[in-house]
């Protein structure tokens, strides 16, 4: 179940055509017909109750599965008809990576030479739909009637490296979500290939739990399906680990239209409200948000010797050459790096720390990689490491020199949240209870990265001021971790520029993640014109395909070693971190910095243009 | 005055597009700039030394037609300026210019063109031969042109009831004539001739024979990471017919080539100061490795049917045989792989273990040796594990003799 509520997107092909939901009810001919093509024993009694029996007890919310759904010569027929007619299109946002049909919604109004080509995925199609089928499906899930004349059903292949990231599905009318699994017939699709459907339980409705509760192996000819539960049927599809193909057929049941059975007046337009309200919901809900983005403020007084700053001192400079290539503190690689960032409000900063402390670092982190074994789930990850939650928002592993903290329950994000201690970071505390070598060793880093020494060097190359930081050690795990895009949250406050200074320091010492395909990149992309939002707005069940090598993407860096990106970000710059896959080589490590700057700054051109234009 | 109003990165760019977009009314488009490093030895005011430059810039990143088109152009103004009493091209000019020809196939969907190119490609070479007859490179060169040609030309248009023809001649022959020009290149070439260019040409031969063997066979080919256990393998031998241009290139002597030139190849790298070539080195010997676990394969399906089959008998002379070839070659195997094991790179480990898993199979079961033999792959596939995250759990599970739960699993 491709989330169809994204509006970021790199790379890959086209804009996605507007989905119309139209389609001809089938005739009382096909309608028989339809149901000869499902396998007869479903229809019995006995398996209905069974069925109805465990969806209503299943965990972590309602759903099910149906074995050996479709006449097996017919699904085996459309399985070629598929791989031989259709054409799958490669579609990767920060949330997915999958290819993709086009929509079969209107499948009945092809025209016959086109029809022709897919007579047997007519047949499925019509008998999903079918009178039949729908009051299977309304029995067993007791989810109430189901339209049969808006239909909603995509083809999706996962192959290699194919995934897509926990979501709810909750979009429109949509009342049952299915998926009908093709993945090569007579052969048994094994746990360790991945791609299982992952089911989530939620901590509260609207924040998903970190590790998934359970999850479904698909065959050939099985059918998982659930009904769509706002802010709380949240799912994934697990990263496919092997050279397979898993194809499946996925759709939704709507509620039924005007004119149904079933048809209630203003059900509709309740329910996407609902769905709408829900979305906006999970996006304000930032109380179960770990960890926060809080940046703490420096002391004003220390703040304005960066201002009155016009170089480095003997005694900066010997210090921060203790962790930073001494090229890089010269006057003239200042003046350089200066005039870079001033024209492109971005810098790139090759082997930025030096050699001796990058070398020192590197053999950690590789220690680390080869010799302890990865936590894999949130009670693994253990101090001074956090997680980063919920996960249809981001997940990976932290250090952020504040105090332990449980955020296991509802209750211990409230108490973590409203009543526990608040402090500043320290990373030397962190360090200093740090068993591990690369931790300490990452604290050390970190804690050079909030030098007043460090952000007087920043303040040289960028000409910004630092009133306010927020450092993160973060580590991004293969086949775990990612960050969706996210625009920055400030509130306009006076005397703060609207856009933040922000730092990666890259320091992932694993190679081959050059090509994108291992994922565990940043990208930052410019969010729409109004013009396009509207648009999207009409649009809003489809996912936002744009062009390969978009003009929208501003910023991309692969994950590396030893290099810094320093980044003015204004407010409408959308930034994601890609989600790592199961085939890296390792994780993604790096230290992210941000900064609030004070702006100190004269009108910008187009207010200034403004003017001229009222006088 | 305050300083100007910084723009941060999304403004920056909008502004940058708008800048440009008014630079193209105007009729101004701004140039597309590469960035081309030179060697520590090059000189840059050196014309040659660039163009060697650039075909690197290219071959580090292959897909950019860009750059292929500038070294192809940069190659034609080069042979205009040059006058042929007092010229200063040498064959790696030569090479250069040819290997870049042929590189232009690749861009292109006209089959005719993709002719016209390796045409041209070895044209070159040949006028490159008539003053440099005794030239490594572009005897090398002549070989991956005509290496690469069988693929892009001839496979591409192919299909299994294709036949000889005389415009799809036999695969072998032009195979032959690739092998003939690289063992005259490898008789002449100097120590550093054997670079990593070079192994590309064994690369390509070791890819094409493979391509022939799995030909016809359209499943998608599993990664090691998967498994094959309950399943059909025999498609790998895809029944070419005899007049399929494909079919003689099953023949075992193209292998036997491949091996031979490429241990020739080994003993090149070896005889190199210590400490080059280091992945160069750790490739040849995985490929090697690899070729004599593929090698073992026939002797010891052989000796495992014998031995443990229906009716098996362990003892009888064939059985012995079988498994005495199986053993040599993997324990070969082993070794090779061993040596291209690199501590940074996981999969070299695990490489090691299959092999070890493998020799181990073919000694007495539960026995000391074959327990040895176990308990160290499986110590490997732990470390690699730890490194890769779990990536190598289920191979873990089966030699522990460990099951999954196939259906729905509980976390």
């Amino acid at each position: 179940m491709v989330e169809a509520n994204l509006k970021r997107t790199v790379e890959t092909t086209f804009r996605a055509p507007k989905r119309p939901f139209l389609s001809i009810s089938p005739t009382p001919e096909q309608e028989k017909e339809s149901k000869a093509y499902l396998n007869p024993e479903i229809f019995y009694e006995t398996y209905r109750k069974a069925l109805k029996l465990s969806v209503a007890q299943s965990e972590p919310y309602r759903w099910g599965h149906i074995s050996q759904l479709v006449d097996d010569k017919l699904l085996r027929d459309v399985r070629s008809e598929i791989l031989k007619e259709i054409h799958f299109t490669k579609k990767e946002t920060d949330i997915y990576k999958v290819y993709q049909s086009g929509d079969l919604a209107n499948l009945s109004g092809l025209d016959w030479s086109d029809l022709s080509r897919l007579p047997n995925l007519f047949k499925l199609r019509n008998a999903i739909y079918s009178q039949g089928f729908r009051d299977f499906i309304s029995e067993v899930t007791g989810c109430g009637k189901l339209s049969g004349v808006k239909t909603d059903m995509s083809l999706n292949t996962y192959t290699k490296g194919c995934h897509l990231l926990t979501h709810d599905d909750v979009i429109g009318s949509r009342r049952v979500s299915f998926i009908l699994y093709i993945p090569e017939p007579g052969k048994t699709w094994k746990p360790h290939y991945g791609g299982a459907l992952r089911l989530f339980d939620s901590i509260v409705p609207n924040v998903p739990r970190s590790d998934y509760h359970c999850k479904f192996v698909p065959q050939f000819n099985q059918m998982a399906f659930f009904t769509v539960q706002p802010g709380l049927s949240f799912h994934e599809v697990e990263e496919v680990k092997v050279d397979r193909h898993r194809l499946s057929i996925q759709g939704w049941f709507h509620i039924p239209q005007r004119g149904e059975d079933g048809f209630i007046p203003g059900e509709q337009e309740r329910t996407e409200a609902k769905s709408t309200l829900q979305q906006l919901e999970s996006k304000e809900l930032r109380e179960f948000d770990f960890p926060k983005i809080f940046r703490n403020e420096i002391n004003p007084e220390v703040v304005k010797s960066y201002e009155s700053a016009e170089g480095l001192t003997q005694a900066e400079t010997e210090y921060l050459s203790k962790y930073l290539n001494k090229s890089l503190l010269s006057s003239e690689a200042i003046t350089k790096m200066k005039a870079l960032f001033d024209q492109e409000c971005m810098v790139d900063i090759q082997e930025f720390l030096s050699p001796k402390f990058a070398d020192l670092l590197s053999k950690s982190i590789k220690k680390c990689e080869f010799n302890t074994t990865m936590p894999r789930v949130q009670k693994d990850v253990k101090f001074p490491w956090k997680l980063a939650i919920p996960p249809h928002k981001q997940r990976f592993m932290y250090m952020d020199g504040l105090d332990q903290q449980n955020i296991d329950t509802a209750a211990d994000i409230q108490f973590a949240n409203g009543i526990a201690p608040q402090e500043l970071p320290n990373f030397g505390l962190t360090r200093n209870v740090a068993k591990s070598e690369v931790d300490r060793e990452l604290c050390t880093l970190s804690e050079m990265f909030r030098s007043n020494a460090f952000r007087k060097y920043i303040a040289l190359i960028t000409g910004l001021i630092a009133c306010k930081d927020q450092v993160l050690v973060r580590r991004f795990r293969p086949g775990h971790d990612f960050i969706l895009a996210t625009e920055l949250e400030e509130e306009p406050t006076v005397g703060i520029l609207d856009c933040v200074l922000e730092a990666t320091m890259n320091l992932t010492p694993t190679t081959g993640w050059e090509s994108g395909e291992l994922g565990g990149y940043e990208l930052c992309m410019v969010t729409n014109d109004e013009e396009q939002q509207a648009d999207e707005k009409l649009n809003e069940d489809e996912a936002a395909i744009y062009k390969e090598n978009d003009d929208s993407v501003v910023f991309t860096s692969q994950a590396s070693w030893n290099t810094l990106n320093l980044i003015l970000r204004d407010p409408k710059v959308l930034k994601f971190v890609k989600y790592v896959s199961n085939d890296a080589p390792g994780s993604r490590w790096d230290i992210s910095c941000s900064w609030n700057v004070k702006d100190i700054f004269g009108k910008d051109e187009e207010e200034e243009n403004e003017g001229e234009g009222d006088e | 005055m305050a300083p100007k109003r910084p723009l941060g990165i999304g403004k920056a760019l909008k502004r940058k597009k708008l800048n440009a977009e008014e630079r193209k009314e105007e009729g101004i488009s701004a140039p597309t700039e590469i960035e081309v490093q030179l060697s520590s030895t090059a000189d840059a005011d050196d014309e040659l030394d660039q163009l060697r430059a650039l075909w690197l810039t290219f071959l580090d990143a292959s897909d950019n037609e860009l750059v292929l088109n500038g070294v192809v152009h940069e190659c034609d103004r080069l042979l205009r300026n040059d006058t042929e009493s007092e010229s200063k091209l040498g064959d790696d000019f030569h090479a250069i210019y040819a290997l870049a020809l042929s590189r232009l196939a690749s861009f292109t969907q006209d089959n005719s063109e993709v002719g016209d190119y390796f045409e041209a490609a070895l044209e070159r070479v040949t006028l490159g031969l008539e003053r440099f007859p005794k030239s490594a490179k572009l005897l090398f060169a002549r070989a991956a042109i005509i290496l690469s040609r069988i693929p892009l030309q001839y496979v591409s248009q192919m299909d299994l009831d294709t036949q000889i023809s005389k415009k799809v001649p036999k695969m072998g022959l032009l195979v032959d004539e690739a092998l003939q020009a690289y063992s005259e290149a490898e008789s002449v070439a100097e120590l550093a001739d054997f670079d990593a260019q070079t192994f590309d040409v064994l690369d390509a031969l070791d890819d094409l024979l493979d391509l022939a063997k799995h030909y016809g066979n359209d499943e998608m080919e599993h990664g090691m990471d998967s498994d094959d256990e309950d399943e059909d393998d025999s498609a790998d031998e895809g029944g070419l017919a005899e007049t399929h241009p494909l079919k003689s290139l099953k023949d075992s002597k193209y292998n036997e080539h491949w091996r031979d030139h490429t241990l020739t190849f080994l003993a090149k790298l070896d005889e190199k100061a210590s400490g080059e070539d280091v992945e160069l080195k750790r490739s040849v010997l995985k490929k090697l490795g690899q070729f004599y676990l593929l090698e073992s394969e026939t002797p010891a399906s052989i000796y495992i049917s014998l031995a443990f089959g229906e009716g098996a008998d362990e003892a009888t002379q064939d059985a012995k045989t079988a498994q005495k070839d199986a053993k040599r070659f993997t324990k070969t195997a082993v070794d090779y792989l061993i040596r291209a094991q690199n501590p940074d790179d996981p999969q070299s480990l695990v490489d090691v273990a299959e092999a070890k898993i493998s020799l181990g199979n073919l000694y007495p079961l539960e026995g000391e040796d074959q327990e040895r033999l176990y308990n160290e792959a499986e110590a490997l596939l732990e470390t690699a594990n730890k490194a890769t995250h779990g990536k190598y759990d289920n191979i873990l599970e089966n030699l522990r003799g460990e099951n999954a739960d196939m259906t729905s699993v509980n976390a």
